[in-house]
């Protein structure tokens, strides 16, 4: 069966400064995304990962090309109606910790939440699920942002990442800022996501990250350089560490 | 060092220069105030001296003994100079004084007359073809309307008096009609025309200099009894505090005005300086951990803050001072068209050392205290972003729980997050409030209810004044019953006390008058009875007994109260009709009439001129004076009032900006973590400004409610400088929430549009930076 189409960016160019000092990041750029997948995204430092990303999920405007995200072409769009489209379709989950830090963790997700539903009940019983799914305690719910690890606020921001139901959730080195417990608890919540089929696109410089995604793509000069299909994560496949580190070799990693 | 100033300077330059505006206006209005404070009074006294006024002049119905007078006057301890003047006196009607008629006491001078002691120079003049011209005081020229070269007109006893006006002058002792009395002065063939007239009394007037080192007040009373010894009695007996305390009445209401506007800028910007660096020291606690650990000390972190603050306060004031002289000579020409005077403010250093010295110590103490807390900040700790005195913050209105949209809720929690800028703005809303209300007030009781206004700075405000003679005055009372018009017996006269001679409202009932003001005790109902004005109210107790002669009666009163006098300086009094009766045997046969609110005043002031002709001596439309004086009152309280409520308004836009900046910086990360989520940036603006007005609100509603308190206090003290102890000012609960729902408005107006920076934040900012 074919896999449907969720995001499309066709000659995408990106340049960083002006003259002297200009970068192209990429000059024609092609790529689709697809649902139900967890892709990630590999490269060197510099290689427009993130910007990649960033540009994928309309919180960064491509100088040229089109993206077509859920059937609608948002490179066209002014920045409110981009947060409009983001509402229902993105979630973020950053390398820092970027929780509202005068909200708890429970107040954070309903933020987000608000934006789709006017149902409270519903926004805080689907807010209670997921932070159940991500093993994050009711009484740590109610805590400040400032007052837990740095675990528990990455989980609960891929919470609030994932409490609109995203057609896709972005994450930009998750793991960057963890220690390693902290790290596997993170990406089991990613695993997890990703086999209820929600869609992630996750940047990561981190070969345990990219081994839970079914999909790595590995971009260098501005293009697509490799495209490696991991198949279903599972903990126990150690083929697929292989498969991985073969890939990773053959790009020059 | 200075490159930490410099960057702190650069930094936050838009607010910076906000504190600088607000510093300016303080300066402008300050030493617009201290200005006009030291050199009104001062420029008073210079052209006094000047034309060599004399410090005390008695006007007197003309005697054959004037010389002996003259000299008996001369022989009294401490006189250095007199000197006489002739003059014809006569209560007339002024004709077209601001496009209507106004009754004045005028002495009528010679202008060719010589003249040694109060003299008079010559401001503005114009050949004129009419013989019987007039010099005008600058006064009547200003408030007036009446231009050289144009006719001046008057009516007495049905007659008119017409002159041209050939010139301007300025005078110090009958420039104004704050003293109740005004000069003209007219060519000899106009002077001569109306000595032959019986309307016009020739007087003489006794113009007194004292030596330097004498007692005034001595000499003043040793005149007065000299008078009194004579049975002379006087129409006038004015002496140059009197004279100066009439003439500088407005400026110095004025002055205290600005005063107390400047200062309470003054406190709102110590506010905002306090408030931006509290707010920088939290922003900046990690860059302030690294500066201290590579080895800044405390001090030169604090002075790093408080230095840019006295720099821009310095700047701000010098350039508010140097354009406080733009504005100076503008407000006192206004001035001068009430003191009748005018003078060429000059650079005040006394001003500008009072302006820069008081405002850049308050603004020095109070960033100094604000900045302390960088004292306590260790630098590891505050490397980590931690301050050990902030309390950890509390999650306000939790969105699972609290009732109202989330959207609601979100605004309260933005509300509820900074409790210094919480207190700043509701800090900045009461006093802004303070100034509104109180010049919305103002602007209320002069222009949309003027009576409370009129009725506090002036006396008694008839519809019609009418003067009788004995033979006809009771059955004009009769008629005027008939016509059902309500009239009350109401004169004044000039009578002596122990220390110079004062006007005596003299009246057969009290009750019956509309605005006679007795601010303390009550008015007399009694033939043994006065009450007295302000300016006896330190030396006679009520009970007190106070003595009064008239042409060689003297009678003594017990005082039961105190009056109300704003153009006597307080110095009045009133008798009751039987109470006059003791000093003179001929009553005054004057009479105040009171119309219903819709009669037609000037219908029947025309009646009383024709049909009633014979039972009266003159009539005058009082209404019409009434008129006037709104007019002159309201243009120049409608000019201050409207220019501190546009400065006003300025000063909030100025305030907003800062702290909505400061609250824009702190919140950028959020701002961009709410746009990450979706947030529009319209949503945000309306969540920031939102958070804002439940305390811009709070603060309005609550200053606007108490300003039926504090008002009428500030209302008595400003206006109980020149005499008006007690007003009858107005101050409606529903003008005052109006104004609080405005003031609030305009903040959110000012809110929307000082927020827009918000949409040039990025969610993909966060992670650029």
């Amino acid at each position: 069966m074919e896999k449907e189409i969720i995001i499309s960016a066709r000659h995408l160019k990106k340049v960083f400064g002006s003259g002297d000092s200009e970068q192209v990041v990429y000059s024609d750029f092609n790529i689709d995304i697809y649902k139900g997948d967890f892709t990630v995204i590999m490269g060197a430092s510099g290689a427009g990962k993130s910007t990649l990303m960033y540009s994928l999920s309309g919180m960064d405007t491509p100088d040229a090309g089109t993206i077509t995200f859920c059937n609608t072409e948002i490179t066209g769009m002014n920045s409110d109606e981009l947060a409009v489209f983001r509402r229902k379709n993105c979630g973020f989950v950053f390398q820092q910790i970027y929780l509202i830090d005068k909200m708890n963790l429970l107040d954070n997700v309903i933020a987000a939440g608000s934006l789709t539903s006017r149902n409270n009940a519903d926004i805080v019983e689907r807010a209670n699920r997921l932070f159940d799914m991500v093993n994050i305690p009711a009484a740590t719910r109610k805590k400040l942002p400032s007052l837990i690890s740095g675990g528990e606020a990455q989980r609960a921001d891929i919470v609030r990442a994932a409490i609109n139901r995203p057609s896709a959730i972005f994450a930009d080195e998750p793991t960057g800022a963890l220690n390693s417990n902290n790290s596997d608890a993170v990406l089991d919540v990613f695993s997890m996501l990703g086999a209820t089929g929600q869609s992630i696109i996750m940047v990561t410089h981190d070969k345990k990250s990219a081994l839970r995604g079914n999909r790595v793509v590995y971009i260098k000069d501005g293009t697509i350089y490799g495209d490696c299909d991991l198949g279903t994560y599972s903990a126990d496949d150690t083929k697929r560490t292989k498969r991985l580190e073969d890939f990773l070799k053959e790009m020059g990693w | 060092m200075g490159s930490l100033i410099l960057h702190n300077l650069k930094k936050a330059k838009g607010q910076f220069l906000s504190f600088a505006v607000v510093m300016l206006i303080t300066a402008v209005i300050l030493n617009t105030a201290l200005v006009l404070l030291f050199q009104t009074g001062e420029a008073y006294d210079s052209l006094f001296d000047e034309l060599n006024t004399s410090d005390f002049s008695v006007t007197v119905p003309s005697l054959l003994s004037s010389d002996e007078l003259l000299h008996e006057i001369s022989e009294i301890d401490g006189v250095s100079k007199t000197n006489t003047h002739e003059a014809l006196f006569a209560s007339a009607a002024l004709q077209d004084f601001q496009d209507s008629e106004f009754t004045m006491n005028t002495y009528f001078y010679r202008m060719g007359d010589e003249r040694e002691l109060t003299k008079h120079t010559v401001a503005e003049q114009t050949e004129t073809a009419d013989k019987r011209n007039a010099y005008i005081p600058l006064y009547l020229s200003e408030l007036g309307g009446y231009k050289t070269g144009e006719s001046i007109r008057y009516m007495l006893d049905g007659k008119e008096y017409a002159f041209t006006v050939s010139g301007v002058i300025s005078e110090m002792q009958y420039g104004n009609y704050g003293t109740g009395f005004i000069g003209m002065y007219l060519s000899d063939e106009a002077y001569d025309a109306l000595k032959e007239d019986e309307n016009f009394t020739s007087v003489t007037e006794y113009l007194i200099k004292a030596e330097e080192n004498v007692k005034l007040s001595e000499v003043k009373t040793a005149v007065s009894r000299l008078l009194k010894d004579k049975n002379v009695s006087t129409i006038s007996f004015l002496d140059r505090e009197t004279t100066k305390g009439s003439r500088t009445m407005v400026s110095n209401t004025i002055v205290l005005f600005l005063a107390v506007f400047a200062l309470l800028v003054l406190i709102v910007s110590i506010f905002l300086a306090r408030f931006k660096i509290k707010n920088t020291i939290d922003e900046e606690i990690n860059e302030m951990g690294v500066l201290k650990g590579i080895g800044y000390t405390s001090r030169m972190l604090m002075l790093s803050q408080v230095v840019p603050y006295i720099l821009v306060c310095g700047i701000g004031l010098f350039v508010g001072i140097a354009l406080s002289y733009a504005l100076i000579p503008v407000v006192a020409n206004v001035l001068a068209i009430q003191s009748g005077f005018s003078y060429a403010p000059v650079f005040d250093i006394s001003a500008a050392c009072i302006t820069i010295i008081s405002v850049l110590t308050a603004v020095f103490v109070f960033t100094v205290l604000a900045s302390k807390k960088i004292k306590r900040l260790e630098p590891i700790n505050a490397i980590r972003g931690i301050d050990p005195l902030k309390p950890v913050g509390r999650n306000h209105f939790p969105l699972d729980t609290s009732s109202g949209t989330v959207g609601f809720n979100l605004i309260l929690k933005q509300a509820s997050v900074s409790a210094g800028r919480n207190i700043l703005l509701f800090a900045v809303t009461f006093v802004m409030m303070i100034l509104l209300t109180f010049t919305g007030v103002l602007l209320y009781n002069v222009n949309i209810c003027p009576d409370n206004f009129l009725t506090t700075l002036s006396e008694e405000l008839p519809d019609i004044r009418v003067q009788s003679d004995g033979e006809h005055f009771e059955e004009l009372k009769t008629i005027l019953e008939k016509e059902n018009v309500r009239a009350v017996s109401y004169g004044i006269s000039m009578v002596e006390y122990s220390d110079g001679s004062i006007p005596a409202i003299v009246c057969e009932d009290f009750s019956a008058l509309e605005n006679n003001i007795a601010y303390r005790g009550r008015h007399p109902e009694t033939a043994d009875e006065i009450a007295v004005g302000n300016a006896f109210a330190a030396d006679y107790e009520i009970g007190d007994t106070f003595t009064l002669t008239r042409s060689g009666s003297k009678y003594t009163y017990t005082v039961t109260g105190y009056i109300q006098s704003v153009n006597n300086n307080g110095l009045i009094a009133e008798i009751t009709d039987e109470g006059y009766a003791n000093l003179s045997d001929i009553p005054l046969y004057s009479l105040n009439l009171y119309m219903d609110e819709n009669a037609d005043i000037p219908s029947f002031v025309n009646k009383l001129d024709h049909d009633y002709d014979e039972y009266t001596v003159s009539v005058s439309n009082a209404s019409k004076e009434t008129e006037s004086m709104q007019r002159m009152y309201s243009s120049l309280i409608t000019i201050v009032a409207t220019s501190l409520f546009i400065i006003t308004v300025l000063i909030i836009l100025l305030i907003l900006y800062v702290i909505l900046r400061s609250m824009i910086t702190s919140l950028k990360t959020d701002f961009g973590i709410y746009k990450a989520m979706g947030f529009t940036s319209r949503q945000l603006i309306i969540q920031t400004v939102g958070s804002i007005t439940p305390v811009v609100l709070l603060g309005a509603f609550l200053s606007s409610v108490l300003g039926v308190v504090y008002l009428p206090a500030m209302f008595n003290g400003i206006f109980g400088v020149i005499g008006a102890i007690k007003n009858n000012f107005e101050i409606p609960l529903y003008l005052l929430l109006i104004m609080a729902v405005i003031l609030t408005a305009v903040n959110v107006m000012i809110g929307v549009i000082l927020c827009r920076p918000i949409k040039r934040i990025t969610a993909y900012s966060l992670i650029k930076e």
